[in-house]
């Protein structure tokens, strides 16, 4: 009887073994069938892997799912265009390879392991901060540079080889208080999720409040799946402060502000950069969010970027294709992941495939103009963000205005 | 603490009306349980199927035949067709599994399965994005009757302020236990439904097709499941993964309320109501061991050890659950 | 114990130490060795679920703590990570004897909400924990040393969980076998039969509660200590809801059972995965990665359905009529 335990367990281990294990090198047939003409530019090398690891299902999938969809489309164009021009003077294809994280680290620590074997060059994800912490370690072992779009601050430092190319909360909370010191605003209440990413811009409110530029009359948290937030908003409002300001993300964002209206709270209230995809918001909330303000990504505002700006050209285009190809508007975490990859692209030309070259032309500290900001990665700094990077936003009539 | 004891009564408003969404998906719990030993972990989905249907029929026909038009056929095409995604659950999924015998926790996981399937699907058909509907009595519509005390799409009653659509969500609860109330009593299906929960074996020897009515209590609580989602579309955001937090919310209750009992379920979902809503509100306090924390932040951490200390003491006293009577409505 | 039935063990041991030397894929050895680590606690909570008759909501509270402990004596105090292991296990064990001795008392239902609470406050104490890094959790958690860097590798690493999996598959089937196994399993036919035989049920269960925490306070160390990093959301209930499912789908009333099962349900998600890669070989087939989650739920449905007793009853009793 335990014979028969045993082999029962052999054979679906070996099923499950056999499933899984796949070729250890990427093939180097070519990936499409049909091909517009390449521009002479002499033969075609190998095509150059790269890796897609993000959150399609669970909590973070809000974030990964239109970095899936910028990647893919750009990576199509590039193709199409006859690939990128690498170091050896051949044209090489970008190749996909995709997996789905599920907002779980343990599946992204196995994903980014997926990607690895598939000899990816460079990685764009994962989503949540959380998973950019599990997979560092595996970044460092393997020398593969991984472009993290989560926002924690602890994502840039986590491994020589992550780079980070979302605001964090210094960031936003920056940009927020600079526009409270012009205006006056001195006495602040904070609303947080209990995520990484809302305690994060507490503790930034927190700073500024013992470097003396706020007060804070109330502090409370709500974590993102609870329902209603009225009864912390009620407790806050009662605090008289000047300003409410909510450090969370999309969903949680949208109750507050319909609880916010509901209560007919007198205080005026402040997001934090985490509504990076604001017609969802704005169809949730309906007429609930207008008056509320926070600081945005300018490519939720691209037609109010004055033309002379560095990054306008690139806004428009990025908006303009993106429509072109999902029909929906475009959100700020798509061109994180745009960001990511484009400078992937870049630094291609010049390294060829070679990740730890790759490494190193990535933060060269060469500037770079994306959707998020002006990226400037050097040694130790893989966020490279500078903090004007978001502009105040004001919710009006339903649409995000630019305050000017 | 005087700001706290001032927002009471606003607090506990707040508490019953957060307490009948979760009674009113507890019921759906009760139903299934009842009629077919299953424990549907599924119900959150049902949940979320029936907000993004009813969001997807508003918005498809509220600009030809009106807002209020809209909102009627859509609670009625949303209750009709997440009641068939539960009655096709059932057949597929549960039924197969009851013919072959299977045990309580073998259920589960199939109701565990039915819920991955689910939300896969929703997040296919749907998408990541939330999305919501307007109030059914919007504010504005409200003021233009005349209304003075209007905020949003709240009330101002004395000294507290109530949703219109808290009002809504009781009205159902009050629809749907008198609802169910006439159906298990008044009607022979009911009749039958109630033999079933009550002793599933003399029922079958009575010549009650057991299968058919574990079918009618799918359909019927996958209708109520959807009810409960289509009445707070206007308060959450909208998407594929909300079934999760409220389904949970919705199985506690009915645990706390003996699971069979569609009365004790109410309480269970009330009690849990009151006191999220009580401990959002209080101010800070010291914690051993974490310093200062706001309780609000450790809300679901709070409620579950108050649920638990009402369960443990309850039970130390020979009682169990809130209420001790199986299925009688 | 029988040496016969050390047979088995060894035997699965020793084709599982060939994994390794099989195959060079990263994927895969990562997979062996998260089905491993989550298999321990697996097994803790079948020990429970399954011989004591209650369900176990929880789990992943215990691998909570067991996974915090020993990040916080190993980056806190900097003590070495195996006497991390250590106060994994005891503070896990310790917290298990004091939640069991409360929740216990319920019965049922109540118990699995008791055990589904459990799980919630652990993870949102630790999200209000500043020491511990709040919702952000511990990173740098250090690999064990061995003979240097010996535990360091990545087959190093799985060979450490496959020896201490293999301990504990051989510890519960000693357990299930004595004579407090066997009051148990009298526990899970009839608590009161259990009774009139003179077996102190609430000692029992509350042991084998004990028991179940300490091995998820194992498997969390085990965690915590190969990914570098844990944060309280990596312990949610779902991940414990997620454990129940493989407990149970192996079937409940067996450790072989529970470890099957986890192998089952970590393959299964990693194979749906791969399977574009394997058919791609083949024919050219659209990306499947928006429909992984539906083919997984309904594979789960289907296995539940034709084998509702669990993967291994079904197979032992096919093998033994046929």
């Amino acid at each position: 009887m335990n014979t028969t335990k045993f082999l029962s367990i052999a054979c679906l281990l070996s099923v499950t073994l056999a499933a899984c294990a796949q070729p250890t090198t990427a093939p180097a047939k070519p990936a499409e069938p049909a091909k517009p003409a390449a521009p002479a530019a002499g033969a075609k090398g190998d095509p150059y892997v790269i890796g897609v690891l993000v959150d399609l299902n669970g909590p973070s999938s809000a974030l990964g799912d239109p970095s899936k969809k910028t990647v893919e489309l750009y990576a199509k164009k590039i193709n199409d265009a006859g690939g990128v021009k690498g170091p050896d003077g051949k044209m090489h294809d970008i190749k996909l390879e995709s997996y789905d994280g599920e907002s779980d680290p343990a599946k992204n620590t196995v994903g980014m392991k997926a990607l690895v074997d598939k000899k990816v060059l460079a990685v764009i994800g994962p989503t949540s901060t959380a998973s950019a912490l599990a997979v560092a370690p595996i970044a460092t072992e393997s020398k593969i540079p991984v472009m993290a779009v989560a926002a924690g601050i602890a994502v840039p430092s986590a491994s020589p080889y992550m780079f980070q190319t979302a605001q964090n909360d210094a960031n936003g909370a920056a940009s927020l208080a600079g526009y409270f010191k012009a205006q006056g605003i001195k006495k602040i209440a904070i609303l947080h999720d209990t995520t990484a990413f809302g305690q994060g811009g507490r503790d930034e409110w927190r700073k500024l409040k013992d470097k003396g530029e706020v007060e804070i009359t109330y502090e409370g948290g709500f974590a993102t799946t609870d329902t209603d937030v009225s009864s912390q908003i009620s407790a806050a409002d009662a605090t008289k402060p000047q300003g409410m300001v909510v450090w969370t993300t999309v969903n949680p964002a949208a109750v507050v502000v319909k609880n916010w209206a509901n209560l007919g709270a007198k205080t005026p209230i402040f997001f934090s950069h985490g509504i990076g995809n604001p017609t969802p918001f704005i169809k949730t909330t309906g007429t609930a969010a207008n008056g509320a303000r926070l600081p945005i990504g300018r490519i939720i505002v691209v037609n109010e970027v004055p033309d002379g700006h560095p990054q306008k050209a690139l806004l428009t285009q990025y908006d303009k294709e993106w429509r072109a190809a999902y029909n929906t508007d475009p959100s700020t975490f798509g061109g994180h992941a745009y960001d990511g990859f484009m400078q992937v692209v870049r630094a291609l030309e010049t390294s060829g495939p070679d990740t730890v070259k790759l490494k190193e032309t990535l933060e060269s500290g060469k500037q770079f103009v994306g959707i998020t900001g002006i990226f400037t990665y050097v040694k130790d700094n893989h966020n490279g963000l500078p903090n004007d990077s978001l502009v105040l936003a004001e919710i009006k009539n339903e649409k995000f205005q630019l305050i000017k | 603490m005087e700001i706290f004891l001032a927002t009471l009564p606003q607090l506990i408003v707040l508490g019953i009306s957060l307490g009948a969404i979760y009674a009113l998906i507890a019921l759906g719990f009760v139903v299934i349980y009842s009629v077919s030993n299953v424990i549907n972990l599924a119900q959150g989905e049902f949940l979320m199927l029936g907000a993004l249907i009813f969001v997807a029929v508003v918005d498809l026909v509220a600009q030809p035949i009106g807002a209020g038009l809209a909102v009627f056929l859509g609670l009625l095409v949303s209750f009709i067709a997440t009641g068939a995604i539960g009655g096709l659950a059932y057949t597929l999924a549960f039924r197969p599994a009851i013919d072959r015998r299977a045990s309580v926790q073998t259920l589960i996981i199939i109701s565990m399965g039915v819920s991955i399937v689910l939300r896969a699907f929703g997040n296919l058909m749907w998408g990541v994005d939330p999305t919501s509907t307007p109030a059914f009595l919007p504010g504005r519509t409200l003021k233009n009757m005349g209304l003075e005390n209007v905020t949003g799409d709240s009330l101002r009653l004395g000294g507290v302020i109530v949703q219109t659509q808290s009002f809504w969500i009781v009205i159902a609860l009050i629809l749907t236990v008198l609802g169910l109330y006439f159906f298990f009593n008044r009607t022979m299906t009911g009749r039958a439904l109630r033999a079933c929960a009550m002793n599933p074996d003399s029922a079958r020897l009575m010549g009650v097709p057991l299968s058919r009515m574990s079918l009618i209590a799918f359909m019927l609580s996958a209708g109520i499941a959807a009810l409960a989602g289509a009445i707070i579309a206007p308060m959450q955001p909208v998407l594929y993964t909300m079934g999760l937090g409220l389904g949970l919310r919705g199985f506690v209750s009915a645990i706390m309320g003996g699971i069979a009992n569609p009365v004790g379920a109410i309480w269970g979902g009330l009690l849990l109501g009151i006191v999220e809503a009580v401990i959002g509100g209080l101010p800070q306090m010291d914690v051993p061991l974490l310093g200062k924390v706001n309780p609000a932040s450790l809300r679901e951490a709070i409620a579950f050890v108050i649920l638990l200390a009402v369960l443990v003491i309850r039970r130390l006293r020979g009682a169990s659950g809130l209420g001790g009577k199986r299925f009688g409505l | 114990m029988r040496f016969r039935s050390f047979i088995p063990v060894l035997v699965v041991g020793f084709v599982l130490a060939l994994v390794p030397s099989l195959s060079e894929s990263k994927q895969l050895l990562g997979t062996f060795i998260f089905a491993g680590v989550y298999a321990i606690a697996v097994i803790g909570l079948a020990l429970f679920s399954g011989y004591a008759g209650q369900p176990s909501m929880g789990q992943a509270g215990f691998c909570a703590i067991g996974a915090y402990a020993s990040a916080i004596v190993a980056t806190k105090f900097n003590l070495s990570p195996w006497v991390g292991l250590l106060a994994a296990g005891a503070m896990s064990g310790l917290v298990g004897w004091l939640i069991g001795s409360l929740i216990l008392r319920l019965s049922g239902h109540y118990l699995a909400i008791g055990t589904l609470g459990f799980g919630i406050i652990v993870a949102a104490l630790l999200k209000q924990w500043e020491w511990t890094g709040l919702s952000s959790g511990m990173r740098n958690v250090p690999r064990f040393e061995f003979f240097g860097d010996a535990l360091k590798s990545e087959a190093g690493y799985y060979y450490l969980v496959l020896v201490i999996l293999l301990l504990v598959i051989v510890l519960a089937l000693n357990l299930v076998r004595s004579r407090p196994g066997r009051a148990l399993r009298a526990l899970h036919e009839s608590e009161i039969g259990a009774e009139m035989l003179g077996v102190d049920t609430a000692t029992a269960k509350l042991r084998v509660f004990v028991l179940s925490a300490v091995l998820g306070g194992i498997a969390g160390s085990l965690y915590a200590h190969y990914v570098g990093s844990i944060t309280p959301d990596t312990f949610e209930f779902t991940i414990s809801v997620e454990m129940l499912v493989m407990a149970v789908i192996g079937g409940v009333s067996s450790v072989w059972g529970a470890a099957l099962g986890t192998a089952f349900i970590w393959g299964l998600s990693q194979a749906i995965k791969a399977l574009p890669d394997v058919l791609n070989s083949i024919v050219k087939i659209p990306s499947i990665t928006q429909f992984e989650l539906m083919i997984f739920g309904t594979i789960l449905i289907l296995v539940m359905i034709f084998m509702p007793e669990g993967l291994l009853p079904t197979f032992t009793r096919r093998k033994r009529s046929g």
